[in-house]
């Protein structure tokens, strides 16, 4: 700051010396003209007697002289002609180490915010997470809220527990409900203490009165999220007070809006609006306690997490066991698993995204890994292409030396170059954050792209200028200190080395093995999720994965007799062969529900796993999906229930519960299977087929989402309009929410493997080329160096082939060797990779094979082309140029 | 730092005549020039330039501070003006100067003891 002043006080104070100087001349020869003397001779009197002019300016310049500041002013200019006078080597090193570093900026700001950042709550550190975990699965699983409100009441660790539940809803101002006129929100159901235990103020308004949730008549009331408001209302405060429709047309009153910044507890969505979970009893009383919920609590003051841990699980126990208890009518394997569930209490400052985190934590790290081996990639390639510019300058910085520049001065200068690169490429980098981020967040599902809050905090911000700073020290410092020992070793050796000093080479092979080394890893990281992507691609999933085109329809109950409605006119669209409805059918939307399938007659033992998933399925479905029947028959009109109750069963579930026998005219929980369904994988992709059962969709059916599936070869942007038109013309008030291709669904469902496959091969192609650059560069310089010894050779008779074939065995070690580590590295990461990856191994010998040929052709080239280069010289011209 | 004969008397002497100078009215460098020759008789004969680097090491000390006029002969000139912090500094110069004089004064006085 004081530097700032003096400058510009500098900058003032001889700004006007010049003209000052000037004025004062000007006076003194107009007095001497004035007392008689010629204009000429008035003139010389005045220069004498006033002395040097520029010596004088010199020396007034001198008065301001700032020595540490005016260097590195020279440094830095110095630097820019530099840079400026090799404008490839600065657009390369720049443009390298831009995307380097821009696109870690990118994956740890997406890092932060999904996993590091602490919600914008009172104390955050405090919180702590209830849940449980099915054995299996791995993935937590909800409490139920009876089993909160136990949990609450039961403990003493806590000063306060919320629960919450998150999802859908849908808003309409005014106080009578107009079909179809609702927005869709992103809801909190939350118990009455939410805000609370969180510590959240309003900004305008109040928050719930916290009631016992489970007995108190619950209020009606909304609290809206800060930037709801805003967007919605135009932050008007006389909302606060009417009455709004969130639930089940019931009208609600907004009694306040949240503190601006707060949008709930989940990282991954931007909450709108929360009303009291206790309002689900106005469906019907025993609602509630079922109704799932995720558990946050804030820790007593003075209570660590292991004692409330303690406490938590004690009291949970005893919980479950009186609940299993009372579950006379459950199998042993469910009451096992049920009981097995394993009950934890984790950190709850970073607020709760399970499953966004679930299918993307492994990835964003694996990511960030590959982003950090390609800035260190980029790195060192500059490092070691400066390293050998320095070493081409070697005779300017002897000299320099030798006239008296300090070392440190002309280290100085050195680092001053790098770090102007570093800073540049920072810069850069930074310009390209937001279109990484776009990229990155593309792959994510849009709710989640939306509000996951990606401006920059100071954890994003340190990291920036960590990864900058470390760059910054990799291409610059060491190889400046590294090039002036070796210069003082040079000078006192009588300034005629002829080879490269050893240690100096050893710094080149080092850079350049450790970019061969990162770039096979990631070229075999990205083979391996490329192939995985293929694979699950081409998997036959048993349905048809390329023309179908789903339509969601929302927005409060649809039942049967509208679905039935809707779909003839669907189904008269031109192009569309067949159409069908369900409500929940796994990966094409809604999820699945899972229930014991018992065959009549038989009572399976205790231990016997008799689980299997439900699908209620409207008419034409296996036609619509090309789901083939490979026994029986499908379902045919007068099947529904209550009127008939067939069932169709998947080949697993026929396999496992009848073996060889034939599965149909059994009957299942009731229902005569009627036929036998090609196994499909509506659950998961990469699983294995569960048992399936799927029955028609009966005449009581109410269901808050339905969906149609199309079975058509016309691509949505064509077919939407006419979609909408189609159910509008049915007479359906009910909102369509979603009209989306079964690639598109598809696209989603594999986000992850999309995401590593071609944001790795992105930057492997880009490691790739970054080696190959950086290796051609130092082979060029260190080719040139050795012009002489080169030219000899070929005076003395060696011929081109045998000069290429040497030059490239030197390199072609340092190579190998970089690879052979790369290998190793990827191996020892193999543990993390193969649970992301599907159909193969991480050792997969075809995709380390290609990955190790591409390298190698890669490798030659850059080697290949100096090395000609080298062996075509002259030998008569190159010994006459020393 | 480019001198001629005659030079400075000692080291500082140029900006505390400026110091004094300026304490009676703001001058731009010709006209202190002209004022030094004049109250001096003559006696001190100041090599002109030497007064511009003095004046910005005053400013830069922020002894005096300036700011763009117009000379009597109708010239762009700069004006320079003591400070409160110059004219402090004035006040110890002087008495550290007339300290020191009389100190030589006392030192000269043995008188000659050369036969």
């Amino acid at each position: 700051m004081r530097t700032l002043l003096d400058l510009l006080r500098r900058r003032r104070s001889l700004d006007g010396l010049s003209d000052e100087i000037r004025a004062h001349l000007d006076e003194k020869v107009d007095a001497l003209i004035a007392s008689g003397m010629s204009r000429s001779d008035a003139r010389r009197a005045a220069r004498r007697a006033f002395g040097h002019v520029a010596q004088i300016e010199e020396a007034g310049r001198d008065v301001w002289r700032m020595p540490a500041f005016d260097d590195a002013l020279a440094d830095i200019a110095f630097a820019f002609r530099f840079l400026r006078r090799s404008p490839t080597f600065a657009a390369v090193a720049v443009l390298s180490l831009a995307i380097g570093i821009g696109a870690n900026a990118a994956v740890f700001t997406v890092i932060d915010a999904l996993l590091l950042r602490h919600l914008p709550v009172l104390d955050p550190s405090a919180l702590v997470v209830l849940s449980k975990h099915d054995v299996d699965a791995g993935e937590p699983s909800t409490l139920a809220f009876h089993e909160y409100d136990e949990l609450r009441s039961r403990t003493s660790s806590f000063a306060g527990m919320l629960a919450y539940s998150g999802g859908g809803g849908s808003l309409q101002p005014g106080a009578t409900p107009v079909p179809g006129a609702g927005e869709p929100i992103h809801a909190g159901r939350v118990s009455s203490n939410f805000f609370d235990v969180l510590g959240v103020r309003m900004a305008v308004g109040r928050a719930f009165m916290p009631v016992n949730d489970v007995k108190a008549d619950p209020e009606r009331s909304v609290v809206l999220s800060y930037s709801y408001w805003q967007r919605r209302f135009g932050g008007d405060p006389s909302i606060v007070g009417k009455p709004v429709i969130v639930f089940r047309g019931m009208p609600f009153t907004v009694v306040g809006v949240a503190t601006r910044g707060f949008t709930g507890i989940e990282p991954d969505q931007d909450t709108d609006a929360w009303w009291p979970i206790a309002n689900v009893k106005r469906m019907a009383p025993e609602r509630l306690a079922g109704w799932t919920v995720t558990v946050l609590a804030r820790l007593k003051h003075g209570v660590d997490v292991s004692r409330a841990r303690a406490e938590a699980k004690l009291v949970y126990a005893r919980i479950a066991a009186d609940e299993a208890a009372a579950h006379a009518d459950w199998t042993d394997v469910r009451r096992r698993r049920f009981l097995a569930e394993q009950f934890t209490v984790g950190s709850g400052a970073t607020g709760i995204a399970d499953a966004t985190r679930a299918r993307f934590t492994q990835p964003l790290y694996v990511l960030m890994a590959s982003v950090l081996g390609v800035l260190l990639i980029a790195s060192a390639n500059v490092g070691a292409l400066l390293l050998a510019r320095t070493t081409a300058r070697r005779r300017e910085l002897a000299v320099r030396l030798a006239l008296g520049s300090g070392r440190p001065r002309i280290i100085r200068q050195l680092v001053t170059e790098n770090v102007l690169l570093a800073a540049i490429a920072t810069t850069a980098g930074l310009a390209l954050v937001p279109f990484a981020l776009r990229i990155l967040l593309s792959y994510a599902p849009a709710d989640v792209a939306g509000g996951l809050h990606t401006a920059p905090d100071v954890r994003t911000v340190m990291f920036i200028v960590g990864i900058a700073f470390a760059s910054a020290v990799i291409i610059g410092v060491l190889p400046a200190f590294r090039s002036t020992m070796a210069l003082e070793g040079e000078l006192t050796a009588g300034g005629h080395a002829v080879g490269a000093p050893q240690h100096r080479a050893r710094v080149y092979r080092v850079l350049i093995a450790t970019q061969i080394a990162l770039c096979m890893s990631l070229l075999v990281v990205a083979g391996l999720f490329v192939r995985t992507l293929h694979n699950l691609r081409g998997l036959d999933a048993g349905f048809d994965r390329k023309s179908l085109v789903v339509v969601t329809v929302n927005d409060g109950a649809v039942t049967v007799p509208v679905a039935r409605q809707t779909l003839p006119a669907l189904e008269a669209i031109p192009g569309v062969r067949s159409g069908t409805f369900y409500a929940n059918l796994g990966l094409l939307g809604g999820g699945t529900s899972t229930s014991d399938c018992i065959v009549d007659g038989t009572s399976p033992r205790p231990s016997d796993d008799v689980s299997c998933v439900r699908m209620q399925v409207g008419p034409h479905f296996f036609e619509t999906t090309s789901t083939r029947i490979v026994a029986g028959r499908p379902f045919a009109p007068g099947d529904e229930p209550p009127g008939a109750s067939v069932a169709i069963v998947n080949e697993t579930m026929a396999r496992q519960y009848f073996g060889a026998e034939s599965p149909l005219g059994k009957r299942i929980s009731g229902a005569e299977v009627v036929g036998v369904a090609r196994d499909t994988k509506y659950t998961s992709l990469r699983d294995p087929a569960q048992r399936m059962i799927y029955t028609p969709v009966g005449r009581g059916w109410v269901v808050a989402d339905v969906r149609f599936a199309l079975h058509t070869d016309r691509n949505v942007a064509g077919i939407g309009s006419v979609i909408r038109q189609a159910i509008a013309d049915a007479g359906v008030t009910k909102k369509t929410t979603a009209i989306e291709s079964i690639a598109e669904i598809s696209d989603a469902t594999l986000a992850r493997e999309r995401l590593l496959a071609e944001v790795a091969t992105s930057f492997g192609l880009l490691a790739l080329l970054l080696a190959g650059i950086g290796l051609y560069g130092t082979m060029s310089f260190a080719v040139a160096r050795r012009n002489n010894e080169i030219a000899l050779r070929l005076a003395l008779g060696a011929n081109r082939a045998m000069i290429i074939r040497q030059l490239m065995r030197e390199s072609g070690t340092t190579v190998v060797l970089g690879a052979g580590a790369g290998l190793i590295g990827t191996f020892m990461l193999s543990r993390l990779l193969s649970r992301l990856l599907f159909g193969l191994e991480p050792s997969d010998p075809a995709t380390i094979g290609a990955a190790v040929l591409l390298l190698a052709a890669a490798a030659a080239a850059a080697a290949y082309l100096p090395a000609r280069r080298a062996s075509g010289a002259d030998p008569i011209a190159a010994l006459r140029s020393e | 730092m480019p001198t001629s004969e005659p030079r400075d008397l000692f080291p500082g002497a140029l900006e505390m005549m400026i110091l004094r100078l300026l304490q009676r009215e703001p001058l731009h460098g010709y006209a202190l020039v002209q004022r030094i020759q004049q109250a001096s008789n003559d006696l001190l004969h100041v090599e002109e330039g030497s007064l511009y680097p003095a004046l910005q090491r005053l400013l830069k000390a922020r002894l005096v501070s300036a700011e763009w006029g117009v000379s009597s002969t109708n010239r762009r000139v700069r004006i320079y003006q003591l400070t409160r912090a110059g004219t402090k500094h004035l006040a110890t110069e002087v008495s550290r100067f007339e300290q020191m004089l009389s100190g030589v004064s006392l030192v000269l006085a043995l008188g000659g003891g050369d036969a």
